[in-house]
């Protein structure tokens, strides 16, 4: 067999209504049709799903065959000749409306899927006038569904839609059919409130108004909606979404199939959280503080009082007095202007952002490894990995959108999941739980993280499965990796990490052993004690294994917040200029002093907490506060009150007044995410574009505005003709932030820096980081482990105010173990005392086995006093503070 | 807990037939229901936990199964076959005896908690009809008398020698 | 009466034969598959099921050794073997006996289909009602496995091939192959959409075959006695013998085995006694509730897979059901939607709708309450529900329909003419026994 014979050819063509079409081997008829211009209707067909073909819309004629056929589930042969639109279609597509019809209620007047309904355009297109159906109408009672999803079986289609996606695209599993044949209805358990993880997606893949929303219930008509994309501010996966509002109130978020990183899929915060933009308690006109209370002032009068306080502040004690700290949430256009802002403006090198609290670990990292602190491989290649490791993360509530990319590759592709982390499985949750899907899941003790990966790499070096192009390449590395290795004791890593030795080599030989590969890591490790250090010796074991570069694998950091990329890139931050250069980097400083034509200041930056520091101390005299009050996530230890109350000069520059607004000087209104047309860069470094989708509310107005304003008065125009030139000129200085084209991954691994670690710089505390963390110390006083992690529901102060999401159930509790709990003797619902050395909190238990024995889980966001319950500690190497950890004690107070 | 040890004991068993614990749902199913006579949402939560689904998977396929019954059932469940081979030969009218003879109508058990009575489908005892399924067992060629026989039985002994052995028909000359 | 060599009814009419595992092998079991483990390659049975001429005995009539074929030959795939024990057509109840009174001789039958398709696992569906059943075949089970029969190494050729009783819960739909499969994987009995195909993506996306009871019972008389000698019984599109399961209206119902292509008549009156003294044949359903009505006329049509066909209903599960004058034909068509009405699963639109519209509307017209446009409309949604749906209950629940309105139109009329049923309830007094 020659290779000129065997022409391997991977299309096919057939006819469809007589045009010829030619499509990839295997795609369904319904698919080719598309292609072909032709819409083929239909109910139970979604591109996202696996065919059911039971709604029987799709039929076509196919030459030759005795039977129409459901075109979504029939693959495209070669030579086929389709009819889409044959008499005997035209009959069956009547005949399916017909029975649709025949039970369905004229529910339209009061059916909030009127205008966009599958059912009126098909059967508008296809039926005739009038109805033959002369029986009763079959009727469901009308069961209450819950507070944010309302359920009206009489118009469902039974196309089990709803189902199979939260089925196969978010495993949760929460919606399923009840009973059989024409009493068949879709529910949750028995007849009660849905208890799932609100992701709104069924609502949106309902075709009919059998699901819909109960957030604005009967309030709206599709076509009264003005409907605009934008990007959704709630965690780094970076979600387009269409915000849809009516005279200047949302209504409604959607996300539209096959647009976005997210492919039209949400979750509960992006679908439900919208409300929190509509609130009437927002700050909508400046407030100045006048005879102790906020008052209500102009804005000729508040930036003129801004700019002269601050270049009072300026002349007096020197820009090094003044400090501004900004939201990670902010667009990249916000981010950029307020680092020149601060340092060109006020002449301070101090300025921030809530990045510190954990992505600068990462950026310290990987920076000298990749060139970047990106994701370096893309949500497709997470889709299509073959093998999967997700390192200290509990993935399903921190950043859904990935994780449902994770959870398609092990469902529909038979990826393999290793999981390292210390949360265990909890079958018979409606929430999904990464755990549950892992084939491989290595349960560590908490903070072992480190151990279990070191116990990877070393079952790596001792069955040879280093990968021999690096070995042949770079043979320093991998020797002094390998004799660091061995020099582990495997008994000393299996202890640390709980995890049996068994349990690492096979999840080593399994990551080896696959193609494509990659691994993730998120807050768990990111932000802990020698984070840097562990995330570096993760980014070792994907090199040894040869996994870093290679096509369809890398090494993927899940960030927290929305632009946390975007903060560090844009230079917001005392120890980088924008462009990821080094804020010591001379040549760097003159590079950037040329572009702004002008010279940065030359003192060293303080971070977050040292101008926190630095403000009780006397020494920061002005603090410019942007976004979300970051100081609202510190515990009290940190004595935020204390350090902004002592201050000549507070500005809170934000949506809503937050706790330091108690103590500001100056509030300014800001506007939301939907009211400006700005970009935010996900964790992927994909930069994405949003439109404005709302007009400014009140008098509140765009950051970079309120930037541009403040500056003028100061004598120091900074002017954009708008956010587009803003974002070109941050283009000019941090490359990085420009646009690759779509199809390229902008977290491609930088091959300079990743040749330059290998052939040195990995030397740099490479003896710290191959050691394992050290073990918790047991106290008898604290038995427990406290962590502090993120709920699916809440990712920060902005979603806290979400009045439709605080609506979900069984959030913001206490996770414990079944059997601690039987030692303790409380049952679900219980509340309990949690006290640790710091101070003493009440909450709420939820019994779950996803907390593992001795340990406690709760979510950051929902009861202040426990956050104020763990100690601060500073890491010396990057300065960011760690506090999601602590040794507690659990003492039953009340019963359910 | 809903389920004894014994009843999670031989769900577990089961696993090792299968690639996939959830092939032991019907089974689970059916252990739960006979050792609490119908099914309870904690038993279906518990069976959730044991094969790795959710509660709405375990409920959703139990609704699908005539034979099971999320509603408490009496100590015996009177099926009877309505289905034409039987109602050829009088299933209907031994339907309504039942009813009159029970005090209840089919889809209602009797207040002392004795008896269920149900239609049921088709239960391939075609030849041998009228016919009725009660628990386990099979009870053909029914006659009124017949029926007030079994009834007795049951009240009394809790089980009627009336029942089908391995079927065979037509019959076998001795 | 013809007397037949009975193959599959033999030892079980063997006076005081108990269908244990000595008994049967007194009776000549296990040397098929001893033979067959000995002699035979996997494509070799196949090649012999297949000149044999053996077609499925469920309903579909598919020859099997075709439908062994289809198995992907590839060694590192996982195959299954379903034994398809969901007797529930109604009519239909020549499984049960097989499964009461001879177990291992279907187990025997298993054993060489797995074999045959290299499965090393096979699951019994045995419907949930058949508790008896289901615990007699347990029980052959254990003695098979005793014996080193079914396990890891049976008959000591170093084969593996288990066998698990797999109870269903009650639901005629498990019946549909894959709804069998389906059934097996612990979810709703749901049909699945073809293409893919069982033997492609079967149990557990794997390669799967489903046999019924009854046809794999045959395996080991055609081992033992040879594919020629199985294809010269019957006729030659339809060859061997088949269990009818003859009820209603006839003096002695039953299970009869007799070669295919006998005719009708000859099964009713010469085998199961005849109509019952003192009443006249009115219809004759052949194969099944999914069996289209015949009338006397068709007493003359042999019973095997063409002619049955070709006179336009068909063999199916073999459940002869014959109803007499007293029976009203409208009656029987609203009793038999009744049953497909409370067994349709709900997948797919035109019978999950259709079958309650049409019994909605049989409903009515026996109760006196049909309107004149009934018939056509029943008639158009019929013919909007066969050929439409996922599986094949969809044609099964319109054959009742269509065939009384052809045959017995003029009943429907009378009934929607004088508002009434004319027969009376349409119910046949008890039988006396």
């Amino acid at each position: 067999m020659t290779t000129q014979t065997a022409v391997a050819t991977n299309t096919v063509t057939l006819t469809i209504n007589g045009q010829a079409v030619t499509v990839e081997k295997g795609t369904l008829l319904i698919e080719a049709a598309k292609q072909a211009g032709v819409d083929v209707p239909h109910f139970c067909y979604h591109p996202k799903l696996k065919p059911d073909a039971n709604c029987r819309m799709c039929l076509v004629e196919i030459e030759k065959a005795p039977k129409l056929q459901t075109s979504c589930n029939m693959p495209a042969a070669e030579g086929m000749v389709v009819s889409t639109n044959s008499p005997k279609v035209a009959e069956a597509r009547a005949g399916v409306l017909e029975f649709i019809l025949a039970n369905h209620p004229l529910d339209c007047p009061i059916c909030d899927k009127g205008g966009e309904c599958h059912l009126q355009d098909e059967a508008h297109a296809y039926t005739p006038n009038y109805s033959k159906f002369g029986e009763p109408k079959r009727f469901f009672e009308k069961e209450y569904f819950g507070p944010l999803i309302d359920k009206e079986m009489t118009r469902c289609v039974q196309c089990l839609r709803c189902v199979r996606y939260c089925d196969e695209i978010v495993d949760s599993r929460a919606l399923g059919s009840r009973d059989r044949g024409d009493l068949l209805q879709i529910g949750g358990l028995v007849n009660k409130e849905l208890d799932c993880e609100f992701c709104g997606g069924c609502i949106q893949i309902c075709p009919v108004g059998a699901l819909t929303s109960r957030v604005a219930m009967y309030d709206y008509r599709p076509w009264q909606l003005k409907k605009i994309e934008t990007i959704c501010p709630h965690c780094a996966d970076g979600c387009r979404l269409k915000v849809e509002s009516r005279d200047n109130v949302v209504l409604r978020i959607t996300s539209d199939a096959g647009r976005g990183r997210n492919n039209g899929d949400l979750c509960a915060k992006g679908y439900f959280g919208f409300d929190v933009v509509n609130r009437t308690d927002r700050v909508v006109k400046p407030l100045v503080r006048k005879a102790r209370t906020l008052v209500e002032t102009s804005w000729f009068e508040t930036t003129a009082l801004v700019a002269s306080r601050f270049a009072a502040i300026k002349a007096q004690h020197g820009g090094s007095a003044i400090g501004g700290v900004i939201s990670a949430q902010a667009p990249n256009e916000d981010l950029y202007l307020f680092q020149k802002f601060m340092r060109l403006v006020m002449g301070s090198p101090h300025v921030d952002s809530t990045a510190r609290y954990g992505h600068h670990n990462t950026v310290a990292a990987l920076r000298d490894v990749v060139g970047h602190g990106r994701m370096t491989a893309s949500y497709e290649d997470v889709e299509r990995a073959q093998a999967l490791v997700v390192i200290g993360a509990d993935l399903t509530e921190t950043n859904p959108i990935v994780s449902y990319r994770v959870k398609s590759a092990v469902r529909a592709r038979g990826a393999t999941l290793v999981t390292i982390g210390r949360y265990g499985a909890n079958h018979g949750s409606f929430v999904s739980n990464l755990v549950n899907r892992a084939t491989h899941p290595l349960t560590t003790a908490p903070g072992q993280e480190r151990a279990a990966v070191l116990g990877l790499i070393k079952a790596l070096v001792e069955s040879g499965r280093i990968d021999p192009r690096l070995a042949a390449s770079s043979p320093h590395y991998v020797q002094r990796l390998s004799t660091l290795a061995g020099r582990l004791s495997w008994d000393d890593l299996a202890a640390r990490a709980e995890v049996p030795r068994q349990a690492m080599e096979t999840a080593a030989g399994m990551y080896a052993g696959a193609e494509r590969a990659v691994i993730l890591f998120g807050q768990d490790v990111i932000r802990s004690v020698g984070a840097a250090d562990t995330i570096r010796v993760i980014a070792d074991l994907a090199i040894l294994a040869g996994k870093l570069n290679a096509p369809g694998c890398g090494v993927n950091p899940l960030c927290d917040e929305s632009n946390e990329q975007g903060a560090v890139e844009l230079g917001v931050a005392p120890d980088y200029l924008p462009g990821l250069a080094l804020a010591t980097d001379g040549a760097a400083r003159q590079r950037l002093a040329a572009a702004w034509q002008d010279e940065l200041p030359s003192d060293t930056g303080w971070t977050a907490m040292e101008m926190l520091e630095q403000a009780r101390s006397g020494k920061l005299k002005a603090l410019y506060l942007v976004g979300e009050d970051p100081f609202g996530n510190l515990p009290a230890s940190a004595k935020v009150r204390e350090a902004l109350a002592n201050l000549e000069f507070l500005v809170c520059q934000d949506v809503f007044r937050g706790p330091s607004a108690e103590v500001a000087h100056v509030c300014l209104p800001a506007a939301s995410f939907a009211e400006k047309e700005a970009s935010w860069t996900n964790h992927e470094g994909r930069v994405q574009k949003g439109k404005q989708a709302l007009d400014l509310v009140g008098e509140a107005e765009a950051d970079t505005t309120m930037f541009s304003e403040i500056a003028r008065s100061m004598g120091y125009p900074l002017d954009y003709a708008g956010p587009r030139e803003i974002l070109m000129e941050a283009g000019r200085v941090a490359p990085a932030m420009t646009s690759k084209g779509a199809n390229v991954h902008p977290g491609a691994v930088v091959a300079a820096t990743l040749a330059e670690y290998v052939s040195g710089g990995y030397e740099r505390d490479v003896e710290r980081r191959f050691a394992p963390r050290p073990a918790r110390a047991a106290s008898s006083e604290y038995p427990f482990h406290l962590t502090l992690g993120q709920s699916l529901f809440r990712s920060g102060a902005l979603t806290a105010r979400s009045a439709a999401l605080a609506k979900v159930p069984h959030q913001g509790k206490l996770l414990v173990h079944p059997d601690d709990a039987i030692k303790l003797g409380i049952a679900n619902g219980a509340t309990v005392r949690v006290r640790s050395a710091h101070g003493a909190a009440s909450v709420v238990v939820r019994i779950s086995p996803k907390a593992r024995p001795g340990q406690v889980l709760f979510p950051e966001q929902y009861v202040e006093a426990v956050r104020d319950l763990v100690p601060i500690e500073i890491d010396p190497a990057t300065r960011v503070p760690i506090f999601r950890e602590a040794a507690v004690a659990i003492e039953k107070t009340a019963e359910a | 807990m809903a389920l004894s040890e014994a009843g999670i004991g031989r769900i577990r068993e089961l696993f090792s037939r299968y690639p996939d614990k959830r092939s032991a749902m019907l089974a689970a199913l059916r252990i739960a229901q006979e050792e609490q006579g119908y099914l309870t949402e904690e038993a279906m939560g518990e069976i959730a936990v044991l094969l790795e689904q959710t509660p709405v998977q375990v409920y959703e396929t139990a609704t699908f199964y005539t034979m099971f019954s999320l509603q408490p059932l009496g100590k015996h469940v009177i099926q009877v076959c309505r289905t034409l081979s039987c109602a050829l030969v009088g299933a209907d009218g031994l339907v309504r005896y039942l009813e009159q003879t029970l005090g209840i109508k089919a889809g209602e058990t009797t207040p002392d908690g004795l008896f269920s009575l149900k239609t049921v489908e088709c239960l391939a005892a075609c030849g041998a009809g009228p016919m009725m399924q009660i628990n386990d067992d099979y009870y053909e060629y029914l006659t009124r008398e017949k029926i007030d026989r079994i009834l007795a039985d049951l009240k009394r002994d809790g089980r009627s020698s009336l029942a089908t052995g391995p079927f065979v028909i037509p019959l076998q000359m001795a | 009466m013809p007397n037949y060599e009975k193959i599959l009814l033999k030892n079980m009419e063997t006076p005081g034969y108990t269908g244990d595992l000595a008994a049967y092998e007194r009776a000549g079991g296990y040397q098929a598959i001893r033979k067959v483990l000995k002699e035979y390659k996997p494509e070799q049975v196949i090649e012999t099921v297949k000149k044999s001429g053996l077609r499925g005995r469920g309903g579909a009539g598919f020859p099997t050794g075709t439908k062994w074929g289809f198995i992907p030959k590839d060694p590192a795939l996982t195959k299954y073997l379903c034994v398809n024990a969901d007797e529930s057509e109604p009519g239909t109840f020549k499984d049960r006996q097989l499964i009461d009174r001879d177990p291992h001789q279907m187990l025997e039958g298993t054993l060489i289909a797995a074999y045959a398709i290299s499965a090393k696992v096979a699951y019994i569906y045995i419907r949930g009602e058949f508790a008896l059943g289901a615990r007699l075949l347990e029980r052959a089970i254990v003695e098979a496995r005793a014996k080193g029969y079914i396990g890891k190494n049976v008959f000591g050729s170093g084969i593996e091939i288990e066998i698990w009783v797999h109870r269903g819960a009650g639901a005629y739909i498990c019946g549909e192959e894959t709804a069998l499969l389906e059934s097996i994987e612990g979810k709703r009995g749901l049909p699945r959409a073809k293409p893919p195909f069982p033997a492609i993506n079967g149990l557990y996306q794997k390669p799967t075959v489903v046999n019924n009871v009854e046809t794999l019972s045959n395996l080991p008389h055609i081992i033992m006695r040879g594919p020629e000698w199985y294809a010269a019984i019957g006729t030659q599109k339809s060859p061997g013998m088949r269990i009818f399961s003859v009820s209603g209206h006839v003096k002695r119902p039953g299970n009869y085995e007799v070669p295919l292509g006998i005719s009708l008549r000859e099964l009713i009156d010469e085998h199961a006694g005849g109509v019952r003294d003192g009443h006249r044949i009115k219809a004759i359903i052949p194969g099944g509730a999914s069996a289209a009505f015949f009338t006397p006329e068709h007493l003359d049509v042999k019973l095997d897979f063409e002619s049955i066909a070709q006179a336009g209903s068909m063999l199916g599960s073999g459940g002869v059901t014959v109803m007499d004058e007293t029976t009203c034909m409208v009656w029987a068509a609203y009793n038999l939607l009744g049953f497909f009405h409370h067994e349709s699963c709900g997948k797919c639109t035109p019978c999950r709708e259709g079958s309650a519209w049409l019994y909605h509307i049989l409903e009515r017209i026996e109760h006196g309450e049909g309107r004149p446009e009934d018939l056509a409309q029943m008639e158009r949604l019929c013919g909007n529900i066969a050929g439409k749906t996922v599986c094949a209950f969809g044609d099964a629940e319109v054959a009742p329909i269509l065939s009384t309105l052809k045959h017995f139109r003029d009943e429907y009329e009378a009934h929607i003419r004088e508002h009434r049923c004319p027969i009376g309830e349409g119910v046949v007094a008890l039988a006396a026994r």
